[in-house]
């Protein structure tokens, strides 16, 4: 089920969405406002377990989490090292690591 | 679904139980890049085992959350099967959940958010990206 809404936009909004495709504005605009819902049930989630409000910001977290990035290197010595650990050959311990986790 | 960013062991889901804000960070700039965040169900069931019945409402607040991704290990003895992997790195850490979670965060290659970290850097290395909580 679907419904019509009117909304006003800021003008930068308003050329945003006229730069897409008219039969995609809509799924659009859904998507933003669905990735907006879980970052403010999250908020509620924390909130009921006493933690503090934490601003509404997409871009900051884009960046600080590219900054902490495993990288291939560390992924790689960290299988070396488990199959050192576990006495066990490089080759057996990465496709343990590389089957796509259930979920 | 996207691959997780952050592995939260038992420790992190006491931390965020109880209010501790470095967790809070982490899992709202999971869910405001669009990203998802790993629990590892050992884990899971540890944090069950450790915090009172009142505070279970919250984990399940957060297990609501579609950014959270609650991890399961494969079970298919002969094909694919992560058990005697994470048994082992569990021997490593000490610690049941410590290895499942060390495990998933290798898999996925995610950072690793935990209040023991001394447990953990044994097999991720001293390079792994890791919040102490």
């Amino acid at each position: 089920m679907s419904r019509r809404v009117t909304i006003s936009v800021p003008d930068d909004v308003a050329e945003q969405l006229a730069a897409l495709p008219a039969r995609q504005v809509s799924a659009y605009v859904t998507e933003a406002l669905r990735r907006r819902r879980i970052s403010d049930d999250m908020r509620a989630a924390l909130r009921a377990a006493g933690h503090r409000e934490f601003p509404y910001d997409p871009e900051g977290a884009m960046r600080r989490l590219a900054a902490r990035q495993v990288t291939p290197e560390m992924r790689d010595a960290a299988i070396a090292r488990v199959a050192e650990l576990l006495d066990c050959p490089v080759d057996e311990v990465r496709a343990d690591f590389d089957r796509p986790n259930a979920a | 679904m996207s691959a997780p960013v952050y592995v939260l062991d038992t420790g992190a889901l006491m931390a965020y139980a109880q209010g501790v804000d470095a967790v809070g960070e982490a899992v709202v700039e999971a869910a405001d890049a669009g990203a998802t965040v790993a629990v590892p169900l050992v884990c899971l069931l540890e944090a069950y085992s450790l915090l009172d019945h009142a505070e279970h409402e919250f984990l399940r607040m957060l297990r609501r959350n579609p950014s959270v991704r609650v991890v399961t290990p494969a079970l298919r003895v002969d094909r694919a099967d992560d058990c005697p992997v994470i048994g082992g790195m569990a021997r490593q850490t000490g610690r049941l959940g410590a290895g499942h979670a060390a495990f998933v965060a290798i898999s996925s290659a995610a950072g690793f958010i935990t209040s023991r970290a001394d447990q953990v850097r044994k097999v991720l290395g001293d390079d792994w990206p890791i919040v102490e909580v």
